[in-house]
């Protein structure tokens, strides 16, 4: 089941129900939500449950045993060490295995030996790379003693499969989402308003602006860059970021939407990153909660620790770029944009301290930094960079991206991709959303937000209608629920 | 802004009032019956027909035979049409073993009466496959078996052995599609992806009455092409292996077995096409009823002509159907009139 599907249209009511109309206590709340997730996780693959159940387990009592073992460092370290070798082993082994065979079987036949590593065939189980880091953080938060282990097992099994984010995050800090899980919710209109809007909003992101732009532009230019010219090629990958932030800010969304008509607050994903006017804003902005992950858990304890690394801030950002690029997929085309987006936040951040210093220097330069056409430029050139880092992060392989970029430059193809209307109007849709909170764009939505509610209503109503009938049929999967 | 649950009222009111409006808005614009899916013929298969006719999307052209068959004999022969979205041999003859064969049979396997007659409605598409494995199920190979033709049992096994896949969502999909088939927004929404493949064709066809030249020129091109290389993968081995076990059932059974070559729109045919392709496989097919003691039915360009066909340039347009019943009727289908003489079909 997934967020896009008819059945969830009746699940998630059909848990709604049961959720309020029972006694408004923590314990039945929290198993009506379990239940419901299990289900959730389930439907995709029922045999795959004994594995985030063995993991919820095991980490519930490796926490304890944190707690237990408050002075013996030597001891929490081991567990510590059970705990990420456990889910750490997991992730790699069903998102890597295949990759590092096919990899290492290539390299032998590269030395002309014959003999190969058997390639498994793995099905992926459903948002593992999402459940494993929210997962991962809470024990290290236990280990650092930021937070205390959960002492209910209902509450923690809830923190790590709760079907609103297991598919595909937000990834939550155990800070954030455990306190709201260990205490009883009572549902006021704002909980139920503000979540109808998100979900309705995402869904209209993902299935209709994403589904779109991905079936006439995207998937045209790159099933064969090389038939189609320059132009379409530039337009193709534009189309690409457009589609990729459609299709995961509208899941993560319909995510919040979702846990909201429950009482519980996901954090935000995506603040307008076409906005932004340099490389480490962007990654402030897209994708937030993984990237904070990455920051928290690699970038600063790494940087700031005792060892070598301390203060290697270009090498501390060359990691995190490096495990973004993994954590996205299992092939050479996601390493490539990983360290792509290394390159440009370590230039990024060497051009920043050269700036600094000239502005100590000469106060113009932080006039200059402030004017207008500084902040055209940055701009440009940040989207600019952000969207040509994507050619290897949707093509098949990397001679398909060095096609494309040859393309880009200068292509023999002869055929031109056209905007159609509905790719039109997806454009003008994530303009709108990004436009929202700018002057004067702003006033037209709260003067949307003061009319009178059976108006709003039948706004509402109409687009659904809309959606029901222009929703393209392949909509059902989404793009970041693969990695 | 804050809310209150009068204002909540209020919009779940206004979202309600919408969605009622379009779909009586709908209802006076588009009013069509969903199309005829195995789902109906399974149903109607609940009484014994004489003449049982097994077809891709095609059948829905069976179904009119039917009740003209029907017409003509004062109700005393009747025709039931199963048709299969998108056909292939293999599929359709999955559909026979596993869907249509219980229902026709007795607990002792013996063919219940009147069914004395068995149709079989193809084209040269229905034999057309790219290479496959042998070890591919059927399933893997037709998701309209999956959508069309799975019982809740075949979904259940496959869904505890892989978990759910793209391949078996589509039998979900398919039911809920059914749950839905009275509202007018559903219906609306599969006949805009069956009639005008996207929604853009839909207000274009309904604001400017129909598709511009150039796309309905290149929706021809694509039909001139499909056609002229069909013989790189028609009368594929898993396909006329299935048309023998087709064959032999009918034999088993002592059911009397006509193929029909289903009518193409005459205008998707180029000279290239007919050469290579057509009267390859229609010769192909005579032959092969020659040597199994089959009767086949050419129709493929006798019967209709551009006009009786609909915008796909695939399925025949509802008078076309009446006008293909009748004919085949008068001609070489007038046999089955006489069906209820035993005889006759010796």
């Amino acid at each position: 089941m997934s967020f896009t599907n008819v059945e969830f249209l009746f699940f998630l009511p059909l848990v709604f129900l049961l959720y309020w109309i029972g006694p408004g206590v923590r314990s039945y709340q929290n198993t009506v939500l379990l239940f419901a997730s299990y289900i959730f996780f389930g439907s995709w693959h029922w045999q795959l449950l004994l594995l985030i159940l063995a993991g919820t387990w095991l980490d519930y009592f490796i926490s304890h045993q944190f707690a237990r073992l408050d002075d013996d460092n030597r001891h929490r370290k081991r567990w510590l060490f059970v705990s990420l070798a456990f889910s750490l082993g997991t992730l790699c082994f069903f998102k890597y295995a295949g990759f590092f065979a096919v990899s290492a079987n290539e390299g032998l036949r590269a030395l002309g030996l014959e003999q190969s590593l058997p390639v498994l065939k793995l099905i992926l189980p459903l948002g593992i790379s999402y459940w494993t880091l929210q997962r991962v953080g809470y024990m290290l938060d236990c280990y650092w003693r930021r937070v205390s282990p959960a002492e209910s097992l209902l509450d923690f099994s809830l923190f790590v499969c709760f079907f609103g984010q297991v598919a595909a995050g937000p990834i939550s800090r155990a800070s954030e989402l455990l306190p709201q899980l260990q205490k009883a919710r009572k549902l006021t209109p704002d909980w139920l308003s503000s979540g109808c809007f998100a979900f309705l909003l995402g869904y209209t992101l993902k299935a209709f602006a994403g589904e779109f732009l991905g079936e006439n532009l995207v998937a045209k230019a790159f099933s064969a860059p090389g038939d189609y010219n320059s132009l379409s090629l530039w337009i193709g990958v534009a189309a690409f970021a457009a589609q990729v932030f459609s299709d995961f800010a509208g899941y993560s969304l319909m995510a919040i939407g979702t846990a909201r008509l429950f009482a519980v607050e996901l954090p935000q994903n995506f603040n307008n990153p076409f906005l932004s006017k340099s490389l480490p804003e962007l990654w402030r902005r897209w994708h937030i909660t993984l990237n904070r992950w990455l920051f928290d858990y690699i970038f600063t304890p790494m940087t700031t620790s005792k060892g070598w690394f301390r203060n290697r801030l270009d090498l501390g950002l060359f990691c995190v770029f490096l495990a973004s690029g993994l954590w996205h997929g299992a092939a050479w085309t996601f390493i490539l944009w990983g360290l792509l987006q290394a390159l440009g936040m370590i230039v990024h951040r060497n051009w920043d301290v050269l700036y600094r210093g000239w502005c100590r220097k000469n106060r113009a330069f932080v006039t200059l930094r402030k004017s207008s056409p500084y902040g055209f430029v940055s701009w440009a050139l940040t989207i600019t960079f952000f969207i040509l880092t994507l050619v290897p992060f949707r093509s098949a392989d990397m001679e398909t991206a060095g096609i494309y970029y040859r393309g880009m430059l200068n292509s023999a193809g002869e055929l031109a991709l056209s905007i159609s209307p509905m790719s039109l109007l997806a454009i003008i849709l994530i303009c709108a959303l990004h436009f929202a909170e700018l002057r004067p764009f702003d006033r037209m939505v709260r003067l949307f937000q003061s009319a009178p509610a059976v108006l709003r209503g039948v706004v509402y109503g109409l687009a659904v209608a809309i959606l029901v009938l222009a929703v393209p049929f392949s909509s059902g999967t989404f793009i970041y629920q693969q990695f | 802004m804050k809310n209150s649950w009068r204002s909540i009222w209020l919009l779940t009111a206004g979202i309600v009032f919408a969605l009622l409006a379009a779909e009586i808005g709908l209802r006076q614009i588009h009013n069509e019956p969903a199309k005829l899916q195995v789902m109906d013929g399974l149903k109607e298969l609940q009484v014994t027909p004489n003449i049982l006719a097994v077809s891709s999307s095609h059948g829905r052209s069976f179904h009119v035979l039917g009740q003209e068959l029907a017409r003509l004999s004062d109700q005393s022969i009747n025709l039931t049409a199963v048709a299969l979205e998108s056909g292939k041999v293999e599929a359709m003859e999955w559909l026979l073993h596993h869907r249509l064969k219980s229902l026709i049979q007795d607990d002792s396997g013996k063919v219940l009466e009147p069914l004395s007659h068995l149709m079989f409605g193809i084209t040269w598409w229905d034999t057309c496959r790219e290479e496959t494995s042998s070890e591919t199920t059927v399933a893997a190979n037709a998701p309209n078996v999956v959508t069309h033709g799975w019982s809740i049992t075949d979904y259940r096994n496959d869904f505890l052995s892989n978990g759910s896949t793209d391949l078996n969502r589509n039998f979900v999909r398919n039911r809920w599609r059914q749950a839905f088939s009275e509202s007018a927004l559903v219906r609306m929404r599969f006949a805009i992806k069956e009639n005008f493949g996207r929604f853009t064709n839909f207000i274009r066809v309904s604001v400017l009455g129909g598709l511009p030249e150039s796309e309905s020129q290149g929706l021809l091109v694509r039909w001139h092409d499909t056609i002229d290389n069909g013989h790189e993968c028609f009368l594929s081995d898993r396909d006329m292996q299935a048309l023998d076990r087709f064959v032999a059932f009918a034999k088993q059974h002592e059911l009397d077995l006509t193929i029909v070559l289903f009518p193409l729109k005459p205008d998707t045919i180029t000279a290239v096409g007919l050469k290579k392709t057509i009267e390859p496989f229609t010769e192909h097919l005579f032959e092969y009823g020659e040597n199994n003691d089959v009767r086949i039915l050419d129709m493929t360009l006798s019967l209709l002509d551009d006009n009786d066909f609909m915008l796909d340039l695939d399925h025949v347009n509802p008078p076309g159907n009446i006008k293909w019943a009748k004919a085949a009727l008068d001609g070489e289908m007038s046999f089955l009139l006489d069906i209820n003489k035993k005889d006759v079909l010796k």
